[in-house]
């Protein structure tokens, strides 16, 4: 053909703009496309999008109810703590993929199977991933956490059963002398040399020997140096009076050695009995006659044992008030050793001459008696006790005791002196001697301590003692030994060590005992129990049970059963003692590890890290108790924690994890997912078990795919008649009522069984003796598969009006003559008038990921539509509620209340999103930000929504018509709305990029793509506020670059993630798909990235890229090119199209379409693109006239399927056409 | 009662061609954030944005006794309530009332001496309104009887027979309704 461009006028476009429907093609602006498809926009540009490239050399395998090849429905990066990545894929036959790609790239294997055409939703948060597998509205299998080793549920049965405490005493033991034995010596050296001899030996053990102490005697033999080879005595040479700490070295003040001497080896023989008591470097080490029964932590009560004498002897007690006011400083022979606050006996004191011996004299003058110091003064005060004696003939009224009433003198005493026999006439004496008393009898009905108050010197102390003046120069320190101490060290059955403040010594008394002393309050107390998860979980307490401590005892906990293999320990929660308060419950605390007060043990944690011990004997005091971890405290009250069923989503708000799409589940029942019990557990905890012959047990729930757990298999043999299990549905061990009157209910639960003829149904029963009630729910045999699947029944009546106080809860299973196993797991009791909480949210409590609280933790908008999804932005937490009715709702939380009490705030109307998949986050979707601006964009009924923290402005009204329209039909243009919870979206930072994957036509899942290149924009507000055209001041529409730009990609995904398919590279990836809904037909099984390098899409084939431009010509502008502006003439076409890099299988061509879009010119142009060919491609016009014409550029392949095309330049030669009006009028 | 800024909405989509394209937003999340922090201080301080701190429930029941220091009085307590919550024991003797601020305590020994008075109890948050007296049923001489003490129900948000303290922010499973306006 030939081309003739003379007459022509050339009519540029450099712009390529946004796909735009709202606007009669024939009428879109210059620079818009009235029809585009699989385009990629850059400034000035357009061209074919990348090819999809498959990311795994082999797709998932086939399997499913129809062992279909999946689709993908769910995908996720998770970049564990270390570094590593994993992949996971969900895809439509229920199975959840694994592919470990920092070790084994494109190898993927199977880490849990779960409904078939059921979704996922990843969330990485707290270091792991949550999952929420979902039918796109409610959760449709247990929430799942994936921490890169264990797949867990989220929240968990708590036990079912409380474990039982018995108190007991440890018995009294009699102190003993310890037990011969022998040290293995290293080394013996002389040291301590002054005055150029050597005074002391040390002895240093192979090994420590926690009974040495001062004072003991010893023998050694066989040292290398016979010199230390001898028998040490307290008589002669000397015994131990130092011990290391280390109990490892020890020195002996012997006699004198005049050289240096050392030896190696030998043996230390510490001879029979040794001692009872000793104390040594503060440790008190006794020995008892029987075994103790202590435990590191235990209080031992040491009773009879009397005192170690310290200081040899007192050399005198001073009290001089004048210096030293209210103290009495003693002086002893030696060193006492005490310290500041240790308290010691003084006994033995002598009264103490005052003034000189026969110095006084007396008179009675028949009412008191006044004694005069001849010479001096005597110092004394009133109160002063003195004793009085008579060297001469005895006076009798004058000898004894007496305590001072008056001083009338510095030199005279006088007290009270009444006799009635020597009537009233005075006597006197002369040659008497008066002591002074020490305060303290020794005989007193209890041992009267006097605390050191100082100590001054190693030989002197102060007590404090409020009395004259005086001085006594006699009697003994003593320290006792009794008291109650925690127990520091067992060295032995028969020996334990304290940590007792005292000087050091030894005693070989054997006259005490030894009292192992329990610390818990005498009264009433509560104990129940909680399990850890390994995933660091602690669960809901379990029942409680009740016992009173006596006081001085110990609980002995047993009944502690195992839990499920996925607990890593057991917590035993109690309270301290209380009065029993009807209604009252007191709160429980728990001792997560050894609790130690200034540095010593001070009981037993009741926490047991492990998950096989059944029983255990603790001691610990209820102070101890409460300074531990509280469990029912406002904010981690694990009392009301919640077994989460399901979730339809997770996220992460102010350090708690949030989930939303669960079901309204009875929470108070027991054990309803067997997850408290270990395996082979005949009857699990909180049921009751009945049968006949022989019973079900549990079994490890991973062995019918299920999470880490239990579940209940029902054997049903033909030779047994049916079995049992139930609890009570009236209230819980709290009093708090579990079912609701006149309420129908159903029940749920996963089960696995045959659904051949004849096998076993399943039956829950609801049923009360005393009223005659009972309802029934029955999940036949041929709703049942071996595979497993959650199947809900409805009770054949609502509750009784009252619930009964017998009402019980049963699962059982009919008798058939088939032998078939019935497993079920997760059962659940749902209203059903009200059997989800759709308008809730959960958040957990603060940095506690599983704690859900029941009653503190919902929260929600006030909005009848359900909750789709959350999102944070700009640290406000918000809520997105379905379409069509659905909203924004927003909320700060709060410092102070519970997610129940946080406020919540309508933001805006008529916004709800498609589905739980279409809420997109501007940075990117695994929470690493990309920096730049915070928005999140989602898909409505109304189109597409972004929202930046002001106004949600909708950015799609000008593809409203591929859109919704419900004025329009929907000739496979607009979105199937009954299909739209499969809409997704995604969004990419890096090409600035916003997806949705939205179900057009009659498609059941996404078969479309709706991109939007917002490139040189950022804000929500720039993107919301740059539409592709706008009107201009004269009001004509106008269109400009650096605007929104959407484009149809006719891609068929289910679902799309930014994920590592190379190392710190995220990429888009897709999750392959087939347009229908997930499961109902085979797809590809495979996810794919987009490849700018391939030009066909892996698996589904040939791309068929185009880009359709406005009418051709603008009015406007045609009257400026002086074109008639009637009927055109294409008269000749210049574009700068190239291929893609790598593509040389391309050619282009150049379609016309004159007046609308309905009917192509019959001439078309297509040009090979030669690769280096850097000249405009040269185009005939076809001779296309019409009133006014678009170009629709497409690219297509030489041969295969490869084709791309890129176009930067465009030029439209036209001239009005011979005939400027076709006169045509139909 | 939380805090109610008007025009929060208007605010929240301002728009004008000298204000940046966010400043609405922006402004917004500020008002925002200093409504929740008056909030929060609102539920710390137990106070009232828009009139009177309402008065936690009335006590249930007051029990005193004579002591040798003069009167022994016990609370008794039960309603859900704001940690924060004080008492007020009025002691009557004659036409004169003397009242006791015992704060969070709802055990103690009033040092009335021998006084031989009729008593009542109160309680209210601090600058709230009283929540109506519950009187002790006797007239009570004080000055003698037992040291012993009679039973608690602890002090503050604690219930009986918890430990020592002044227990959590509140009492019950959730936060308790403040009543009022």
């Amino acid at each position: 053909m030939g081309i003739n461009a003379t007459g022509t006028v050339p009519v540029p476009l450099t712009v390529y703009g946004s796909w735009v429907t709202e606007v009669s093609p024939n009428a879109v602006p210059e620079n818009i496309s009235p029809d585009c498809g699989d385009v990629a926009f850059a400034p000035g540009s357009v061209g074919s999008r990348p090819a999809l490239q498959r990311c795994l050399a082999s797709p998932f395998a086939a399997g499913g109810p129809n062992d279909y090849v999946p689709t993908i429905v769910g995908m996720y990066s998770y970049t564990l703590p270390t570094g590593q990545i994993q992949n996971l894929y969900f895809d439509s036959n229920g199975i959840l993929w694994i592919e470990y790609f920092s070790i084994t790239p494109g190898a993927y294997t199977q880490l849990f199977q779960s409904t078939p055409g059921s979704y996922a939703k990843f969330t990485g948060t707290f270091g792991r991933v949550y999952i929420a597998i979902s039918d796109g509205l409610h959760g449709a299998e247990v929430p799942l956490q994936w921490d890169g080793t264990y797949l867990d549920r989220v929240t968990q049965d708590g036990p079912g059963v409380a474990p039982q405490v018995t108190m007991i005493s440890l018995p009294v033991v009699n102190v003993s002398l310890g037990p011969a034995r022998t040290d293995t010596i290293a080394s013996i050296t002389t040291i301590n040399l002054y005055s150029g001899y050597y005074h002391s030996i040390q002895i240093t053990l192979a090994a420590p020997d926690t009974s040495l102490a001062i004072g003991q005697a010893l023998t050694i033999s066989g040292n290398t140096n016979s010199v230390f080879n001898s028998t040490y005595t307290p008589t002669f040479p000397g015994v131990i009076d130092y011990v290391s700490p280390d109990f490892k070295t020890f020195t002996i003040s012997t006699e004198q050695y005049y050289t240096y001497e050392t030896g190696t080896g030998g043996t230390a023989t510490f001879l029979s009995g040794g001692s009872s008591l000793s104390r040594s470097g503060n440790l008190l080490t006794v020995n008892t006659a029987t075994a103790h029964g202590l435990k590191v932590g235990y209080q031992a009560q040491l009773q009879g044992n009397g005192s170690l004498t310290v200081g040899t002897a007192i050399t005198s007690i001073v009290i001089n008030n004048e210096d030293n006011a209210g103290l009495a400083t003693v002086t002893t022979s030696t060193a006492h050793g005490l310290a500041p606050m240790e308290d010691v006996t003084i006994t033995g004191v002598q009264p103490s001459l005052v003034g000189a011996a026969s110095g006084w004299y007396a008179l009675w003058n028949g009412t008191n008696v006044t004694l005069t110091l001849g010479s001096g003064v005597h110092g004394l005060v009133p109160g002063a006790v003195v004793s009085v004696t008579d060297s001469g003939t005895p006076t009798s009224i004058f000898v004894g005791s007496f305590t001072v009433n008056t001083v009338p003198a510095p030199n005279q005493i006088s007290y009270d002196q009444f006799s009635s026999s020597l009537g009233t006439s005075s006597v006197t004496a002369t040659g008497l001697s008066v002591s002074i008393t020490w305060p303290v009898p020794d005989q007193t009905m209890m041992p009267t301590y006097f605390e050191v108050q100082a100590c001054p010197t190693p030989t002197t102390f102060q007590v404090q003692v409020t009395y004259c003046d005086g001085t006594w120069s006699s009697g003994t320190v003593g320290f006792p030994w009794d008291g109650t101490f925690y127990v520091t060290q067992i060295p032995s059955a028969t020996s334990f060590i304290c940590q007792n403040e005292g000087p050091s010594g030894v005693t070989t008394e054997t006259t005490g005992t030894v009292t192992p002393f329990g610390q818990l309050g005498p009264g009433l107390h509560l104990v129940a129990m909680c399990g850890i998860t390994r995933q660091g979980a602690i669960t809901a307490p379990g029942p409680f049970s009740t016992f009173i401590s006596n006081g001085g005892q110990y609980p002995s906990v047993t009944n502690i059963l195992p839990g499920p293999r996925n607990w890593v320990g057991r917590i035993l929660i109690f309270t301290g003692a209380q009065p029993d308060v009807p209604g009252e419950l007191p709160p429980f605390y728990y001792i997560p590890v050894t609790p130690m007060l200034e540095g010593q043990i001070v009981g037993t944690a009741t926490q047991i890290d492990d998950n096989t011990t059944t029983s255990v004997l603790l001691d610990f005091s209820d102070d101890t108790l409460y300074a531990a971890i509280g469990v029912s405290i406002a904010g981690n009250d694990l009392a009301n924690q919640i077994v989460l069923d399901g979730a339809l989503g997770f996220g992460a708000y102010l350090s708690r994890l949030t989930t939303w799409g669960q079901r309204n589940t009875i929470q108070n029942l027991l054990n309803m997912g067997f997850d408290a019990d270990t395996t082979d557990v005949e009857n699990p905890q909180g049921w009751k078990h009945t049968y006949a012959f022989l019973g079900s047990v549990t079994y490890p729930a991973t062995l019918y795919g299920r999470p880490e757990g239990c579940v209940w298999s029902f054997d049903n043999t033909a030779s047994s008649p049916s079995e049992t299990l139930s609890q009570s549905a009236y209230q819980d061990c709290y009093g708090d009522p579990i079912l609701t009157g006149n309420l129908t209910y159903k029940i749920r639960a996963w089960i696995s069984g045959a659904s051949s003829a004849g096998a076993p149904d399943f039956i829950a029963t609801l049923s009360s003796v005393s009223t005659g009630f009972s309802a029934s729910a029955t999940i036949s045999h041929n709703a049942m598969s071996i595979a497993g699947s959650f199947l809900e029944a409805t009770f054949t009546a609502p509750t009784p009006l009252s619930i009964p106080s017998d009402l019980i809860f049963s699962v059982s299973y009919t008798v058939t003559a088939v032998p078939a196993t019935i497993v079920i797991d997760e059962l659940s009791l749902i209203p059903t008038e009200t059997p989800y909480t759709d308008q809730l949210a959960n958040a957990s409590y603060v940095n506690n990921p599983e704690g859900f609280d029941g009653t503190t933790g919902e929260f929600g908008a006030d909005d009848p539509s359900k909750l789709m999804d959350m999102e944070v932005l700009h640290s406000s937490l918000y809520l997105l509620t379905q379409a069509p009715t659905g909203r924004l709702h927003e909320t700060s939380g709060s410092a102070t209340n519970e997610p129940s009490g946080w406020e919540i705030d309508e933001v805006a109307a008529n916004c709800g999103v498609l589905s739980a998949f279409g809420l997109t986050h501007s940075q990117a979707d695994d929470t690493a930000a990309s920096g730049g601006d915070e928005w999140m964009a989602w898909p409505s009924e109304g189109g597409a929504i972004i929202f930046g923290g002001g106004q949600v402005e909708k950015i799609s009204q000008e593809i409203q018509p591929n859109w919704y329209d419900p004025t329009r039909p929907n000739n496979g243009l607009q979105i199937n709305m009954a299909a739209s919870l499969t809409a997704w979206g995604v969004n990419d930072p890096v090409q600035r990029l916003l997806m949705f994957g939205l179900p057009i036509g009659t498609a059941t899942a996404p078969n479309r793509i709706y991109v939007l290149n917002y490139r040189n924009l950022g804000s929500a507000q720039s993107i919301a506020n740059s539409p592709p055209f706008h009107p201009s001041f004269a009001g004509k529409l106008i269109a400009t670059d650096n605007s929104r730009k959407w484009a149809p990609w006719h891609i068929q995904a289910n679902c799309a993630a930014r994920m590592y398919r190379a190392v710190g590279a995220l990429s888009l990836v897709f999750g392959g798909g087939n347009s229908q809904t997930p499961g109902a037909t085979g797809g590809y099984g495979n996810v794919y990235t987009l490849n700018p390098a391939k030009f066909t899409d892996d698996d589904f084939g040939q791309i068929y890229p185009y880009y359709t431009t406005y009418f051709f010509i603008d009015p406007e502008k045609a009257t400026a090119l002086q074109l008639k502006g009637q009927r055109l003439l294409m008269a000749y076409l210049m574009a700068y199209i190239q291929p893609q890099a790598g593509d040389v299988n391309s050619q282009v061509t150049a379609t016309y379409y004159p007046d609308d879009l309905t009917t192509p010119w019959p001439l078309s142009t297509t040009r090979v693109l030669t690769p280096g060919f850097r000249k405009d491609r040269q185009f005939g016009g076809g001779m296309c006239t019409g009133e006014r014409i678009a170009i629709k550029i497409s690219s297509s392949p030489i041969t295969g399927t490869d084709n791309s095309f890129v176009m930067s330049r465009l030029t439209a030669f036209l001239r009005d056409a011979k005939l400027i009006m076709s006169g045509v009028n139909k | 009662m939380p805090l109610q800024v008007r025009n929060l909405g208007w605010l929240r989509n301002l728009k004008g061609d000298t204000l940046p394209a966010d400043a609405g937003a922006r402004l917004h999340e500020m008002v925002k954030d200093i409504v929740s922090g008056v909030n929060t201080l609102e539920t710390q301080t137990n106070s009232n944005l828009h009139g009177t701190p309402a008065a936690p429930p009335a006590p249930d029941a007051l029990k005193v006794v004579s002591h040798p220091q003069g009167v022994q009085f016990s609370i008794t307590h039960n309603a859900d309530f704001y940690k924060g919550a004080t008492y007020r024991i009025d002691a009557t003797a004659g036409k004169v009332t003397h009242t006791y601020d015992v704060g969070a305590s709802r055990n103690g020994i009033l040092p009335v001496g021998n006084l031989k008075a009729s008593y009542q109890v109160r309680t209210t948050y601090p600058s709230g309104l009283s929540s109506s007296a519950v009187r002790y049923s006797k007239t009570v001489t004080g000055g003698s009887g037992s040291t012993s003490l009679l039973p608690s129900q602890g002090a503050g948000t604690t219930r009986a027979s918890q430990p020592p303290g002044f227990g959590g922010p509140y009492r019950g499973s959730k936060p308790p309704d403040r009543g009022g306006k």
